[in-house]
């Protein structure tokens, strides 16, 4: 639940600078708090993604995922805080130079430009960031990457279903690899399938030597891919850590640790006839705490 | 047929000019966000610069083409973005008009004064020669103007569509107008976007004031200023999307009017008046009937979330302590204003400040509308001239007396208001000010012109109509009379304001959606403001026409609707005071400005002091002198209360105050 | 209180469904309110709550479907009258009156609800604050204690204060439902359970039914009687919150199958 309440934050190595010897990291957060003007959102926000990693950033939507994703690309100011691309500080510096710093924003919901088709999409960022000369090889090679954006690339961007429209920006970052890719929701809204496809496209880009941070509500699909995890609980990290033990964090925050427990020792509850979950308060808050 | 197509042909360049302006304005809206108010002062400006250096310093035309068009007018544009526009949040929209009005009746008025001699005749033309006719069609002659304004608007449309679809910067621009935060994360800067887009507007608004300006024998910004506001109606058919329906429109507007105007019988009121309107008809028509325009202005980045809030656009409030003091101050000065009014006062400063009070009374009503209301609304001159207009009527027709006639010419010009409220309900901020710029252009061109003048002469106001002595030239019953006005009037607004009817109109401007959540009628509210609004206007037309002994359309017309807003912004919008403030700051400068030498300029020196003050409204909304005055007086009250704290703004609430001064908590 | 069962039903949303470019945001709603009976809505991103919220506010027009409060059907009716017939409001982003002071705001709201303002009033110097309002506008301050700072510009106040003034504004208008959007969005953890109590409280003592649009599921456990799930445009459980938030799809939809 709380931060106050809830579980401790575990594996200290997860925290601040890295041990000596090892490499810098891919994205590095320190004590960031944000907000919208008077909408307080992130408070005291730290964590790492190593170089060529993938983390996982999980909680339950107006938890502040994508705000964090917002801060650290530059789209909105931190009001404390740092964040380091590869050791350089980015802090609060204009989106577009820390996208060139090496930063790619997959954004959630639709991240392409509906008025523009496939091809001017790619076109745009390829044009960017690999210069005009790279742009006709670019287009190819996203094409063989992915067919499907291929066999559409006169088609404007707002025509495309979600999972074409999350696989075109994809494309964008698989052809020219960034240091860092931030995908924020990616697979909201995706069936099964285009699921796969979308965290395919992420490994690959992974094994190009990208670090990854995902961004996700629904942590099936992330836990499996990322090997650290956050998890962020109304605008506080609540876990940080290895993956298996997120989904605990992540499951107490749903209030159903009782359950947890309950399932766990279901035999000898069935023996004594209690009915699981009886130790709740009122309203089932976890942890027991006691009247409001 | 032949008929048909003789009338119809000729029509189409004079649709060209209306469809060259409009295409600019199309684009810098879809690229900048903006509707460029001064787009026609930026015209004006290239073809003034381009004529003076052909005509005055004798530059060959090629040169001063390349000087005036491809050099100035971009740079022009480029630093409205970087000086002006870049300033304002996207959403603001007063503030993106009033900046642009500013600029519009600022530019000119800069110009008047740096070059003295500022009637340009003849300007030059750099493509075809405009006396001679190239060739006929069915039977019309076409001259070099018709060509130029053809070729031009054919090669702009070509030349932007290309831009737009083919290059590199124009897929840039498509993009960043769709969503500025999503072009930078592909690495590219949405602030040199828009700049560019800026001076390729620039360029493009100077190019059509090139162009365009052989058209008219004599060189005037008002001709440039009519043609964009019409040009604004293609645009506004074009949802501001569409370039080739931009074009579409303001062609078929032009076919339309010569028509219209050869069918229709010569001489009547229909053929000229109706038809020089027909343009700002076109405009009301499409804000009314187009869909698109209800949403103009309002921010469609879908990743606009990510922007703060908007900080309310209001200043803070004044201390209760400052207020009495300053309720104190006022009421000395009335009393030693009277006095020596009815006194001492030089016959030259006694008309100075009648005038004065007689103008406040029409500033009153911006109060109202505008500080009040939260609207901006561009036709206050308008239902000022609906007021005398009528009053005048009735006098001359009826022998009703003017004082009378000028309580119907109230109700008359409320009546027009209530009109135009209910025309716009569905309107709000640009698509509103815009209705008011219309409605105004309307009345300048059919009502103001024709009735009851003499070749659009004023009409003169006699004694006999007002009766009381009060056009006595010895006697101060005019004084008398204001005075009792302007008290009425600031008692009622003060009324309004502190009542029911005020609170519900702040709470609407604070927040719409709340105020209809709490039970407020929005529409009734809308209409209300408007009506009171006019009256008042309509009250302080009379009495103004009364003041200058003539009722003249001159002094109604839309671009003093313009000038007065731009006066009372930056006086203060939001208090009675303001207004007053505005009012005989208005005409004591003007009487001031004719004891410099003329060489500076008079009149627009004026205006240009009052148009750049108009600029910072976007740091002071209250206005700046406003502003400045709450200054001094914190500082004075300090100086002779030492010790005394002054009341800090940051409430008991302990925390950051929630909307803390700047963007973000952080930025 | 469970409500939806039987006789008395205070808001009522039948099959209601809202569609915005091919997508179903809302597919086919029912949710039933009872006269004092509070109720949480809550489902992961996308799911339609805010979609359905507005519907019954009166920002958007339903596609299908009927809203009736108390038997009357608001659909057509538009947001102002809904306010009068006694629908209280809040905003996830909050909509105060910067310019006025905290007592002004309530000031409004009891005019603007009982139809008190009138032009001719304030032209004859007759709109200055009755004995009667002064004393429901300072009951209903105390209520949620803003009672100190009655008389603060609401600029100057922070955002936690400023919900509170949302929510007294609220108040001030007796409203039989009260529309919660998102209250704790912008707060952090101390200041949201502050809110939640006062909610939880206030609900109570005035008897006013609720409907609480929220992501913070330790508020909503704490200040309602029965939570609705949405997900997908489509209410997937409803019941008390420890079974809902047990129930499996439940769980699916906010955490993906269970791996």
């Amino acid at each position: 639940m709380s931060v106050g309440t809830g579980p401790t934050v575990a594996d200290a190595s997860a925290a601040g600078g890295a041990a000596a010897g090892s490499p810098v990291p891919a994205l590095d957060v320190a004590g960031m708090s944000a907000a919208y003007g008077p909408y307080r959102a992130l408070f005291d926000v730290s964590f790492e993604v190593p170089a060529g990693g993938i983390v996982a950033l999980i909680g339950s939507n107006g938890a502040g995922k994508s705000t964090v994703s917002r801060v650290v690309s530059g789209l909105l100011p931190a009001s404390a805080g740092t964040v380091r691309l590869d050791g350089t500080d980015v802090t609060n510096r204009p989106a577009f130079k820390v996208a060139r710093a090496g930063m790619a924003h997959v954004v959630e919901g639709r991240g392409v430009f509906a008025s523009l088709t496939v091809e001017e999409n790619l076109k745009l960022a390829f044009r960017q960031r690999a210069g005009r000369r790279a742009v006709a090889e670019s287009l190819v090679r996203a094409y063989d990457a992915f067919p499907l954006l291929g066999a559409r690339r006169g088609q404007y961007g707002g025509t495309l279903s979600g999972g074409e429209q999350r696989i075109l920006s994809l494309a964008k970052v698989l052809v020219v690899p960034p240091r860092v890719v931030v995908a924020d929701e990616i697979s909201l809204g995706l069936a099964p399938l285009m699921t796969d496809i979308v965290y395919d496209g992420l490994r690959r880009i992974n094994e190009a030597g990208t670090a990854l941070l995902i961004v996700e509500q629904q942590v099936d699909r992330v836990l499996e891919i990322a090997s650290r995890a956050v998890v962020l609980e109304h605008g506080s990290v609540a876990y940080r850590g290895p993956s298996s033990g997120a989904t605990d964090a992540v499951e107490r925050l749903l209030g159903s640790r009782e359950r947890a427990e309950a399932e766990g020792s279901a035999e000898e509850r069935d023996r004594d006839g209690d009915v699981p979950g009886s130790g709740a308060g009122p309203h089932g808050r976890p942890g027991g705490k006691g009247e409001l | 047929m032949e008929h048909f197509l003789g009338f119809a042909i000729p029509g189409i360049p004079y649709g060209c000019t209306y469809a060259l302006v409009a295409v600019g304005l199309v684009l810098t809206y879809q690229a900048t966000g903006v509707l460029n108010f001064a787009y026609g002062a930026q015209a004006y400006l290239s073809a003034f610069v381009f004529t003076y250096l052909v005509q005055n310093e004798h530059l060959p035309v090629a040169l001063a083409f390349v000087l005036s068009v491809v050099v100035l007018a971009p740079a022009v544009g480029l630093i409205f973005d970087r000086l002006l526009f870049r300033k304002i949040a996207a959403a603001n929209v007063i503030a993106k008009l009033v900046t642009g009005i500013s600029m519009l009746v600022g530019i000119p008025a800069v110009l008047a004064i740096l070059f003295t001699n500022n009637n340009q005749y003849n300007p030059p033309s750099i493509l075809f020669n405009p006396g001679v006719v190239y060739f006929r069609v069915a039977g019309a002659p076409i001259n070099g103007i018709a060509v130029t304004a053809v070729v031009a608007t054919a090669v702009t449309l070509v030349a932007l569509l290309v831009l737009i679809r083919w290059t590199s910067l124009g897929l840039k621009m498509r993009g960043a107008v769709e969503s500025r935060r999503l072009i930078e994360l592909d690495g590219i800067s949405g602030g040199r976007v828009v700049a560019s887009a800026w001076a390729v507007s620039g360029l493009i608004a100077g190019l059509a004031g090139v162009l365009l300006a052989p058209a008219y024998g004599q060189l005037q910004f008002s001709d440039y200023a009519d043609l964009m506001v019409a040009a604004f109606a293609a645009a506004a058919w074009a949802v501001l999307r569409s370039l080739p329906v931009a074009v579409l429109v303001g062609v078929l507007m032009g076919v339309t009017v010569n028509i219209l105007q050869g069918y229709l019988p010569v001489g009547s009121i229909w053929s000229s008046a109706a038809l020089t309107s027909l343009p700002f008809v076109v405009l009301v028509g499409a804000l009314v009937l187009v869909p698109g325009m209800r949403t103009l202005g309002g921010a469609k980045d879908p990743l606009a979330s990510v922007d703060p809030p908007t900080p309310p656009t209001t200043a803070t409030l004044r201390a209760p302590e400052l207020d009495r003091v300053i309720r104190i101050l006022w009421y000395v000065l009335l009393v030693v204003f009277s006095v020596s009014m009815l006194t001492w006062m030089p016959k030259i400063w006694e008309n100075v400040f009648n005038a004065g009070l007689a103008y406040s009374v029409v500033f009153l009503s911006i109060t109202l509308i505008t500080g009040m209301g939260g609207q901006l609304s561009l036709c206050q001159a308008t239902l000022a001239g609906v007021g005398a207009f009528m009053a005048a009527q009735l006098a001359s027709h009826l022998g009703l007396n003017l004082l009378i006639g000028g309580l119907v010419g109230a109700a008359a010009a409320a009546l027009v208001a209530v009109v135009l409220a209910f025309a716009s309900v569905r309107l709000r901020g640009l698509g509103l000010a815009l209705m008011t710029i219309a409605a105004a252009l309307v009345f300048d061109n059919t009502v103001f012109a024709e009735v009851d003048t003499v070749n659009g002469q004023p009409i003169n106001v006699t004694s006999r109509w007002v009766g009381l002595g009060i056009l006595n030239p010895d006697g101060r019953a005019f004084f008398v009379l204001a005075l009792v006005v302007l008290a009425a009037c600031v008692i009622l607004v003060l009324r309004v304001r502190r009542g029911s009817i005020g609170r519900f109109l702040a709470a609407m401007q604070g927040s719409s959606t709340a105020a209809s959540g709490i039970g407020v009628n929005l529409t009734w509210m809308h209409v209300l403001v408007f009506g009171l609004s006019g009256a008042v206007a309509g009250i302080g037309g009379t009495l103004l026409s009364i003041n200058q002994q003539s009722v003249n359309p001159q002094l109604f017309s839309w671009s003093f609707s313009l000038v007065f807003v731009v006066v009372v912004v930056t006086t203060g919008v939001r208090t009675p005071e303001g207004a007053i403030q505005a009012g005989f700051g208005y005409v004591v400068l003007q009487q001031l400005l004719t004891y410099v030498p003329s060489r500076l300029g008079g009149n627009s020196l004026l205006i240009v002091f009052f148009a750049f003050g108009a600029l910072t409204y976007v740091a002071h909304p209250e206005g700046i002198l406003e502003f400045q005055k709450r200054r001094w007086t914190l500082r004075f009250e300090r100086l002779l209360l030492r010790g005394r704290t002054t009341p800090a703004p940051p409430g008991p609430d302990g925390g950051t105050p929630a909307w803390a001064s700047g963007p973000a908590v952080g930025g | 209180m469970t409500g939806g069962a039987s006789g008395d039903v205070l808001l009522r949303v039948e099959a209601v469904s809202k569609t915005f470019g091919g997508i179903a945001a809302v597919n086919d709603v029912s949710l039933v309110v009872g006269p004092g009976e509070s109720v949480g809505l809550v489902g992961p991103n996308g799911a339609g709550k805010t979609t359905l919220f507005n519907c019954v506010c009166g920002q958007l027009r339903p596609d299908r479907g009927r809203i009736e409060l108390d038997g009357r059907p608001l659909v057509d009716m538009p947001t102002f009258e809904r306010a009068r017939l006694g629908i209280g409001r809040t905003y996830q982003r909050v909509e105060v009156f910067p310019d006025m002071a905290v007592r002004d705001h309530l000031l409004v709201a009891h005019r603007a609800r009982w139809r008190t303002g009138r032009l001719w009033r304030d032209l004859c110097n007759l709109s200055k604050p009755t004995t009667e309002e002064s004393s429901k506008v300072d009951a209903v301050l105390g209520m949620v204690g803003l009672g100190d700072r009655a008389d603060a510009p609401v600029a100057s106040l922070g955002l936690g204060s400023c919900r509170l003034v949302e929510l007294a504004r609220a108040l001030v208008a007796d409203p039989v439902v009260l529309m919660a959007d998102e209250p704790s969005s912008g707060l952090d953890v101390h200041e949201t359970r502050e809110l939640g109590a006062v909610l939880r409280q206030v609900q109570r003592d005035q008897g006013m039914a609720m409907v609480l649009v929220e992501h913070d599921l330790a508020m909503v456990a704490e200040v309602v009687d029965r939570t609705v799930v949405m997900n997908l445009g489509e209410v997937i459980a409803e019941g008390d919150f420890t079974s809902v938030m047990a129930d499996p799809a439940v769980r699916t939809a906010y955490l993906g199958v269970r791996g």
